[in-house]
């Protein structure tokens, strides 16, 4: 009897504890968790399950574990927190509150251990060692880290096996809500958990929060709880990161002071900032959206932000700097990452996050984000001086209008200025580069150098993920470093290729698009309907397309690549996928072409011809031997000879590769084949047509190189360790040391900061006048296409011709027009000199309005560019030019150049007598008859300009004809006829001021309005396709 | 697998051993070919314009004239540009028709009445008519035709100042008909030894005369190179001989380089004359 009153005075002296179990469709695992609350050996425990929105039946099956229990209906409520908090609603009387999550198994004396520890370290929030619920020899979670930021890691490694060297009671900053005993008088008065925090961050939060009302947050690792982790598997799997990153800058915005605030907010900002960086860089576009949506979804917050901040004021009993003395100091997180811990692969939670910290799983992951550091940081140091002094005025680098607003208004005229101007539409890339400059304050000149040097990144973004289905990291690091070690990117930039820069860009996604449509070993399953096709394929399209829209002979690299993946599959016997391929090229070309509507308006309308993909190149030879082909040696300096060993590593995959690593190699020697075999009879004449510049040509069999590094590396992770000892195992490290010293030389091309490239232009070595002075005039570019500072036309001897407008050209300037336009009588006139059928050559270009002719023969001036990077205009035409009694050459120019002034010379648009044009029926009559005496008129360029116009005169316009063009003097329209055969005349009624302007065809307005639809819609596409579950691995 | 692996390696191969051998089967960069080598006429469409060096007024050792013969079916009309030696003196331009089958002379000298010397440049679409120099001088009458375009390097290779014995006098006419100034260096290879002018401004659109008597002094024979830095000039010779032996007038187009062949259309040999072939290297080897 004194026993049993003994028995129940020591369980009345007990605290009682209520054991609030929420519960959300439990699982199997349900039946074992209740048990083990059924059999704790504490006296005083009773149990609550809160029903949290389950289907039918749970209230059942805890009366079948514990009769006793009672069940509380939290269905209106969502996660962990707000269902917990309804325990407070039933008004409990226990003194101690154990809040659970449904798949926890307790040891039968884990309360007890609890509480006692609660009550000897006076602990407001108390939880026990969580190990795994299959592997209890495996720590799960003993206490939480959790720095300034809100970000929590553990304090054990991942699978670490519990050998008892967490078995001391601690403080922590945070404990998993998993299983924690909280006093109740503590849970009610911090209001429980955050009802707005439905899932992840809901534990440091309130604990943070307990912190601040004086409690202590501790673990008793004595008491030994089983945890099956089973949130993932129903709560789905796409939000972690969001949600997380949402709840961490909660917790951070309502528990920190404001003098906290103050120091993390910014520190956050800049931590958010490189982790979008990286999430760019490394294609992983769902997680920059994930990590700054945290703000705006705490925008939308911020008045129940600042009521909760005015609650905790009430009951903080600590300053947040004493609170500080817990938290991690600096970033829990990439205190983490160093350590290797984050990103525990633990099933469902580290297969489904795609996060910065999931990625980092095991050592060669790291290696590999180090490697990318590596060569991001080899590419912004080789590229410093380009960042610093800017990029020269060279080749593609063209120069942009001195405002945002004059780009934008070139493009949405559709009127081409240079040649003999013709209608037309630009790039609209162009557009896209004027937006971003108005956007960033009119910063032309750092808009420019991310149009220079933006496609580095985009392309060494695409060879991360082109290689990402293979699995394999290292395979990944080879592929990053060979795209730093193929010379091609280096050679485009040193002579001034834009677009060879944009195809080695694209060339990676085209190709891993053109895979994954291929099904092709890990670039997805076997089979696969037409509508898995455009899925596939739909990214690849749209970076294709958007390169078009800066470069649109970038398609180039289209052919080549599909053609090469075709062969490659037939040749290696698995012709399956070459239909796909088919198929998704023609995905790749409709899309593109969508995207470039305009464009391809155009070109369909007028009737285009070679020399718009020709780029100026004619079929004549070149200098370019398959040596420099094969080494990528497009630039004006011979690359290093150590490129050759890159063949070792490259044969590797041939030799011992198997299954795809064989395919995938054989693809890419095809890709190379074709592109260097194009290159070889470009380069020798054997086509009677030319082609695009070398450069270009050689973009996607750079590719296909750094393709063939990551398959070395695949085939020898895969193929290596199933074969027998024997001359594979010997190849393996002689390609790795190949490798190794062909990166060497590529470490010389950083040293002068800019890739080779001069940094002098032709700004200061060509002395022009000012149309203001004597109107508007156009300058003829002869030089070899490479060297020309837009692109050209054929001309002879692998010379190519251009004509620009009132000076140096600007990016507006660079494309040929789809549509002619008069030129072919500009090629009529100089054949003329060449033939030695006229003397008087400055009368036909006085009458094209042309002033200066200069020969260009080097990429950029003396002492710029080396003499021995020359291309030497031909004696032909140096002595047709020469020869001419009214070209004055300009004494004093640059050794690069021969610039003629033209003594005959006319203004573009001139004022002269009426009827000035009489007996003069053809350009050519000119020869005879000397031109009329004129004035210069309405100078400058763009479709509206303005100007007095004199009485009793006739405004001659020396361009291509076009009846959209209008001048109206003093607002009375001017009559137009043709003039010199060729080109138009405008009979004033009388003097005043005159406006000439053009007017848009509505079908080429509309065609642009119909484009920038086209690309919103399909970023919207894009973006959506990102966000959708699943959609992002 | 074995087999399509050995047949993709060898492939592969033999692709690029094709392509080495395609590039070492020689690729020419083809340029168009310089439009001529020689400076006077030939037949065909080209050659419209004709650049006559010129000669001196009345007071002069050579009085020029400028002959037209068209050769044509149909009258020839062309466009004569007159430029003379003076800072001041400005292009005269006028016309001249020959009528079919027809021959005009015109006196240079009646263009350009204040200049003692004058050349001219004649256009035409005609590429019938052939246009020549006449002279006529104190010490003879000479005929030489007019060349069909400028060059960057000259030769004359023979010539004899002498002007104290044998009364002999060499000019060098470097005519620049276009807008800009032309440069020229001037090499000298005489018996008497080497000399040469350095850095010769020809103005544009001038005629300019250079006595070489002046500078080669007491030579028998001198021949000159004309190195063109700047620019571009068609060139001609005047000699004279005047002593009380014999007097001539001889007037040459220089030559635009050497040739490795060439024809001479008439040497005699007879009683009593006396024909001197005279070979000029004007290379550097």
């Amino acid at each position: 009897m004194s026993e049993g009153r003994a028995a129940t005075r020591s369980r009345d002296a007990t605290p009682s504890v209520l054991a609030v179990i929420v519960a959300h469709n439990p699982g199997e695992w349900f039946e074992e968790s209740l048990d083990s609350f059924a059999t704790q050996d504490y006296p005083r425990l009773s149990v609550m399950v809160v029903d949290n929105a389950s289907d039918p039946g749970l209230a059942a099956r805890v009366s079948a574990s514990i009769p006793r229990a009672t069940v509380l209906d939290a269905s209106d409520t969502k996660g962990f927190g707000a269902a917990a908090n309804a325990v407070l609603d039933a008004d409990p009387e226990s003194a101690f509150l154990l809040l659970c999550h449904d798949d926890v198994s307790l040891a039968p004396d884990a309360v007890r251990v609890m509480v006692a520890e609660s009550l000897r370290s006076n602990a407001g929030v108390l939880g026990p060692k969580l190990v795994e619920f299959n592997r209890p020899d495996r720590l799960q979670h003993v206490g939480l880290e959790v720095d300034r930021f809100g970000v929590s890691v553990d304090v054990i490694e991942p699978a670490e096996l519990d050998q008892e060297q967490f078995d001391f009671v601690a403080d922590f900053s945070a404990i998993p809500t998993a299983c924690m005993l909280v006093r109740t008088d503590l849970f009610s008065q911090l209001g429980g958990f955050d009802p707005v925090i439905d899932f992840r961050g809901d534990d440091v939060d309130f604990c943070w929060r307990a912190h601040l009302a004086g409690a202590r947050v501790m673990v008793a690792p004595d008491a030994r709880v089983r945890h099956m982790e089973a949130l993932q598997s129903r709560t789905g799997v796409d939000d972690v990161r969001r949600t997380r990153a949402r709840h961490q800058l909660r917790t951070v915005l309502t528990t920190s002071s404001l003098p906290s605030l103050a120091i993390t907010l910014p520190l956050q900002l800049i931590l958010t900032f490189g982790e979008a960086f990286l999430a760019i860089v490394t294609g992983s576009f769902s997680q920059v959206v994930d990590v700054t949506s945290a703000y705006t979804w705490n925008l939308r917050r911020i008045r129940e932000v600042f009521q909760r901040r005015k609650s905790l004021r009430h009951d903080r009993r600590l300053h947040f700097g004493d609170l500080k003395q817990t938290q991690h100091r600096g970033s829990a997180r990439i205190s983490a990452f160093i350590r290797g811990q984050i990103g525990r692969n633990r099933g469902g939670i580290g297969a489904a996050s795609r996060g910065f910290s999931a990625t980092m799983r095991s050592g060669t992951a790291r290696v590999a984000w180090l490697i990318l550091l590596g060569v991001i940081a080899f590419i912004l140091f080789g590229s410093r001086t380009l960042i610093t002094d800017g990029i020269p005025i060279v080749g593609d680098f063209s120069a942009f209008p001195a405002h945002a607003g004059d780009m934008l208004s070139r493009w949405w005229s559709g009127w081409h200025d240079r040649d003999l101007g013709s209608p037309g539409t630009i790039p609209s890339g162009v557009a896209i580069m004027a937006v971003l400059a108005w956007l960033l304050g009119d910063s032309m000149g750092l808009v420019r150098t991310l149009w220079v040097l933006g496609p580095l990144f985009v392309g060494l973004a695409g060879v991360w993920q082109m290689l990402k289905p293979t699995g394999s990291r290292r395979a990944q690091s080879a592929a990053i470093l060979a795209y730093i070690v193929v010379p091609l990117p280096w050679a485009a930039l040193a002579s001034g290729s834009l677009a060879a820069l944009y195809a080695y860009a694209a060339s990676p996604w085209l190709i891993r698009g053109l895979l994954r449509a291929e099904h092709i070993g890990p670039f997805g399953p076997p089979g696969g309907d037409g509508r898995s096709i455009t899925g596939s394929i739909f990214g690849a399209s749209v970076v294709v397309g958007l390169a078009a829209l800066f470069e649109p002979n970038v398609v180039v690299i289209v052919p080549i690549i599909a053609l090469g993946l075709i062969l490659g599959g037939l040749l290696s016997a698995h012709p399956s996928g070459v239909s796909r391929v088919g198929m998704a090229t023609g995905i790749v070309a409709g899309i593109s072409a969508l995207m470039s509507l305009p464009l391809v308006l155009d070109l369909m309308f007028a009737a285009p011809t070679w020399d718009i993909l020709a780029d100026g190149h004619s079929g004549a030879t070149t200098s370019l031997g398959i040596s420099r082909i094969l080494r990528f040696g497009v630039g004006p300096s011979d690359p290093s000879h150590l490129i050759w060993l890159l063949v070792v590593p490259m044969a590797l995959p041939l030799l011992i590769g198997r299954s795809w690593r064989f395919d995938l190699a054989v693809k890419a020697w095809m890709i190379c084949l074709i592109g260097w075999g194009l290159e070889l009879m470009a380069s020798t004449g054997a086509l009677p047509f030319g082609l695009p510049d070398a450069s270009l040509l050689l973009a996607a069999p750079a590719m296909a190189v750094v393709l063939l590094m990551g398959m070395a590396v695949a085939s020898a992770e895969h193929d290596l360790r199933t074969a027998g000892f024997g001359w594979r195992q010997m190849l393996a490290p002689v390609a790795v040391a190949s490798a190794a010293l062909a990166v060497l030389s590529s470490i010389g091309l950083t040293q002068t900061g800019r890739w080779g490239l001069g940094s002098g232009d032709f700004r200061n070595s060509i002395a022009l006048e000012s149309p203001r002075t004597d109107g508007s005039y156009r300058i003829l570019w002869i030089g070899a296409p490479e060297n020309l500072p837009v692109s050209g036309r054929p001309l002879v001897d692998r010379m190519a011709w251009a004509i620009t407008l009132d000076g140096l050209p600007t990016i507006a300037d660079r494309f040929v027009p789809a549509d002619d336009g008069a030129a072919d009588l500009v090629e009529a006139t100089v054949s003329r000199a060449i033939d030695g059928t006229t003397a008087r050559l400055g009368r036909d270009l006085g009458g094209l309005g042309i002033r200066y002719v200069v020969m260009v023969e080097r990429l950029q001036p003396a002492p710029y560019s080396p003499a021995d990077t020359a291309v030497q205009i031909p004696p032909s035409l140096v002595e047709a030019f020469s020869g001419q009694l009214d070209l004055a050459r300009v004494e004093g120019t640059n050794s690069a150049l021969r610039v003629f002034e033209n003594s005959e010379w006319r203004s573009v648009r001139s004022v002269a007598v009426p009827g000035f044009d009489e007996g003069i029926n053809s350009l050519f009559d000119l020869e005879q008859t000397a031109l009329p005496s004129s004035v210069g008129v309405l100078a400058g360029s763009g479709t509206s300009i303005s100007g007095p116009v004199p009485a009793d005169t006739e405004v001659f316009l020396a361009q291509t004809p076009n009846s959209d063009w209008h001048l109206s003097v003093d607002g009375v329209s001017a009559r137009r006829r043709p003039a010199f055969g060729w080109a138009t005349a405008f009979s004033p009624a009388d003097g005043g001021t005159g406006v000439l302007q053009y007017s848009t065809p509505l079908w080429r307005r509309l065609a642009l309005v119909i484009q920038i639809m086209i690309l919103g819609g399909l970023m919207v596409v894009g973006l959506r396709r990102v966000l959708r579950p699943g959609a992002a691995s | 697998m074995r087999s399509v692996r050995i047949l993709t390696i060898v492939l592969i191969s033999g692709a690029l051993v094709l392509g080495a051998l395609l590039d070492r089967a020689g690729t020419t960069i083809d340029n168009t070919s310089v439009l001529s080598t020689s400076a006077v006429a030939y037949s065909g469409p080209r050659g419209n314009t004709w650049f006559c060096p010129g000669g001196s007024d009345a007071n002069g050792p050579a009085r020029v004239g400028i002959e037209v013969i068209n050769a044509g079916p149909s009258a020839a009309h062309l466009v004569i540009t007159v430029m003379g030696s003076l800072p001041e003196t400005e292009p005269v331009v006028d016309t001249i028709d020959v009528p079919l089958g027809g021959r005009t002379v015109a006196s240079l000298e009646s263009f350009l009445p204040s200049d003692p010397w004058a050349a001219a440049v004649l256009e035409t679409t005609d590429p019938s008519v052939m246009v020549r120099q006449l002279f006529d001088g104190p010490d003879g009458t000479d005929r030489s035709p007019c060349l069909t375009r400028t060059a960057e390097s000259w030769v004359v290779p023979d010539g004899a100042t002498r002007i104290e014995s044998e009364g002999e006098r060499m000019m060098l006419l470097l005519f620049n008909p276009f807008p800009d100034d032309a440069v020229a260096n001037i090499d000298f290879e005489a018996d008497v030894g080497l000399d040469s002018l350095e850095g010769v401004v020809a103005p544009a659109r001038r005629v300019t005369v250079i006595d070489i008597t002046d500078e080669v002094t007491v030579a028998s024979r001198v021949s000159a190179m004309i190195d063109v830095i700047s620019g571009r000039l068609a060139v001609s010779i005047i000699q004279t001989h005047q002593s009380d032996q014999a007097r001539g007038l001889s007037v040459e187009t220089a030559s635009p380089g050497g040739a490795p062949v060439v024809h001479l259309p008439n040497v005699a040999l007879a009683e009593g004359r006396t024909d001197t072939i005279h070979i000029t290297n004007p290379s550097f080897d």
